[in-house]
């Protein structure tokens, strides 16, 4: 059996690590940075590729999304960076664009956004409905929502390598934690969700900062809940999903965001799609930005609120 | 889309644009312009729309074949599907095979970003209307191609003889270079002013803007009433009465304008 080194890496880290082997790995590959403090992953690029492959793009806030879809047509894999809080006015519609030539006309337009979720400007823990509620509409372009370091490495490099436009929700308060990170060239599928607590009685389905909470909830259970990460929002891996709902019959979504968020209404419609007839208890859904809001922003808060659901579901 | 044809838009050969209009070349002008105006009727008629108010969108034709026409082998056309034909003009493919989106201006940034790092002199066209022009996106993109000095040309239709503001078509710094048509229903006046702009933006002197100015009813803003019965001239009537005057036999006219109207027509999606 092969083994596979890993490091204990941070979450930021995984993201930079990813970053560096492929543009070692393939020359056309271009990261638009503006270079700012907020912009840690990015830090010492420009050192080490130069700035003909690391872009300063300071002065097209507004346009970098744009310019990166086009420098894609013409040929590049570009990697950009933009606030959720900006999307829908500094590129979302180049990015509708990029999917809609890479989905209906085959054009090549390898674009990854790497869209910063998180605390907001105005000191909410986090923006209550998530950038997910524009970019799923969005037919043909794909989706990623990392929930781990090595995730983080895993999927940025399959986004880079896709030759379609991918959204990579970088959830900054994931930021700082530390996991386990395989070395070496490391890349996750697209599309694939995995199964990241084992159980049987139930299934909770999360995604990004909220895999961890729906991790912590199932292990202080202990009593047969399975979590699916989802990893990918779009397009969504509803056999994943079915499977595990087959096995459980019942099924809790816990979104980070609000519980009507577009990825809780897009699951939902897949269990009903395919799993309905699995079904031993209604859906339902928890969102931890209440939970959030309503405690502080605790991290036990959000935990809890993830066991009250399991706890109504388990006993129903 | 876009990334473009092998031969010649016009003549059809693969020589390159010519640098005289003459004989065939003019009727290719306009056959292209009647076809567009067929096709995206077709198209428009097929998505629904009411004839009335999909027939009322002229003058596009005019400055869609004449920008195409400027255009060298490889070169870019970024250019939304209205403009049908520029985007025939340039044989990207099949009507709607373009792209949709309002805001055009920051992708053709990148495009000419990318044809400048692979050393190429290809050119980046983008055919715009100035509704587009009214974002800080349009200043932050120009700025940017003004400064890097980028292989661009942007083809504004404008409704009124002068910009509205100065500085939305400057670009900040010294600014592109600004190249006025007088008459967006001449398509051999867009033409000629189009090549202007890509010899300068291929010689490596940055960007250029070719505003092109539809003659319009005053006090009626006829690109965007289109409800209203068209107040714009017909660019096809106007340039086959040219062509007419030319010596071009009327028979050989009604020829290449029916058989676009008809080649468009049995165009099934």
């Amino acid at each position: 059996m092969e083994t596979v080194s890993v490091a204990q890496i941070t979450h930021r880290d995984a993201i930079a690590e990813a970053l560096r082997a492929e543009m070692t790995r393939d020359p056309g590959v271009i990261v638009v940075s503006d270079d700012s403090p907020g912009s840690p992953v990015c830090d010492g690029l420009v050192q080490f590729f130069g700035a003909e492959r690391v872009l300063d793009f300071d002065r097209a806030r507004q346009t970098a999304v744009g310019i990166a879809s086009g420098m894609a047509l013409e040929g590049r894999r570009v990697v950009c960076e933009v606030s959720a809080a900006d999307l829908p006015s500094h590129g979302l519609e180049h990015l509708d664009e990029a999917a809609r030539l890479h989905e209906q006309e085959g054009v090549p337009v390898p674009i990854v956004a790497r869209v910063l979720c998180g605390p907001t400007s105005e000191g909410w823990p986090v923006d209550r409905d998530g950038p997910e509620r524009w970019l799923l509409p969005i037919r043909g372009l794909r989706v990623v929502s990392p929930a781990s370091a090595a995730d983080a490495k895993g999927l940025m490099v399959g986004a880079i390598r896709d030759p379609g436009p991918v959204c990579v929700l970088e959830h900054t308060q994931l930021y700082g934690d530390v996991g386990a990170v395989p070395e070496g060239d490391y890349t996750l599928p697209i599309g694939e969700a995995g199964i990241v607590h084992d159980g049987e009685r139930m299934t909770v389905i999360a995604h990004g900062a909220a895999v961890a909470a729906a991790v912590d909830a199932a292990t202080d259970l202990d009593a047969g809940v399975e979590v699916v990460d989802l990893r990918t929002l779009a397009p969504l891996d509803s056999e994943a999903i079915v499977a595990s709902i087959a096995r459980t019959g019942k099924a809790l979504l816990v979104e980070e965001t609000a519980a009507t968020s577009a990825v809780a209404r897009a699951v939902m419609a897949a269990i009903w799609e395919g799993a309905f007839e699995h079904l031993d208890a209604p859906l339902r859904r928890v969102g931890l930005a209440a939970a959030a809001v309503e405690s502080g922003g605790l991290a036990k808060a959000r935990v809890n609120a993830v066991k009250e659901g399991c706890d109504e579901l388990l006993s129903y | 889309m876009a990334k473009i044809a092998t031969e010649s838009a016009v003549s059809g050969r693969s020589s390159g644009p010519q640098k005289t209009l003459y004989g065939g070349s003019r009727t290719e002008l306009l056959r292209l312009m009647m076809l567009g105006r067929a096709a995206g009727l077709r198209a428009r008629m097929l998505a629904g729309e009411d004839r009335r108010v999909a027939g009322a969108r002229r003058h596009r034709e005019a400055v869609g074949a004449g920008a195409a026409a400027a255009l060298s082998p490889g070169d870019w056309l970024i250019a939304p599907g209205r403009y049908v034909a520029a985007h025939l003009g340039r044989r990207s493919g099949a009507v709607g095979s373009s792209f949709s989106g309002p805001d055009l201006i920051p992708m053709a940034v990148g495009v000419a970003i990318g044809v400048v790092g692979r050393g190429s002199r290809q050119v980046v066209l983008t055919l715009l209307d100035e509704r587009s022009m009214a974002t800080e996106r349009w200043s932050e993109a120009l700025a940017i191609a003004t400064a890097e000095r980028l292989p661009l040309v942007v083809v504004v239709e404008r409704d009124r003889p002068a910009p509205s503001d100065p500085a939305l078509m400057s670009g900040g710094g010294d600014g592109p270079l600004l190249l006025e048509v007088a008459d967006a229903l001449d398509p051999e006046a867009v033409m000629t002013q189009a090549r202007r702009a890509a010899e300068h933006a291929r010689a490596g002197r940055g960007p250029a803007l070719v505003p092109c100015i539809a003659s319009v009813v005053p006090g009626r803003p006829a690109a965007r009433d289109v409800g209203s019965r068209p107040e714009i001239a017909d660019p096809i009537e106007l340039y086959a009465g040219r062509l007419m005057r030319a010596r071009v036999p009327r028979g050989e006219i009604v020829t290449i304008l029916r058989s676009a109207q008809e080649e468009a027509t049995a165009w099934r999606p």
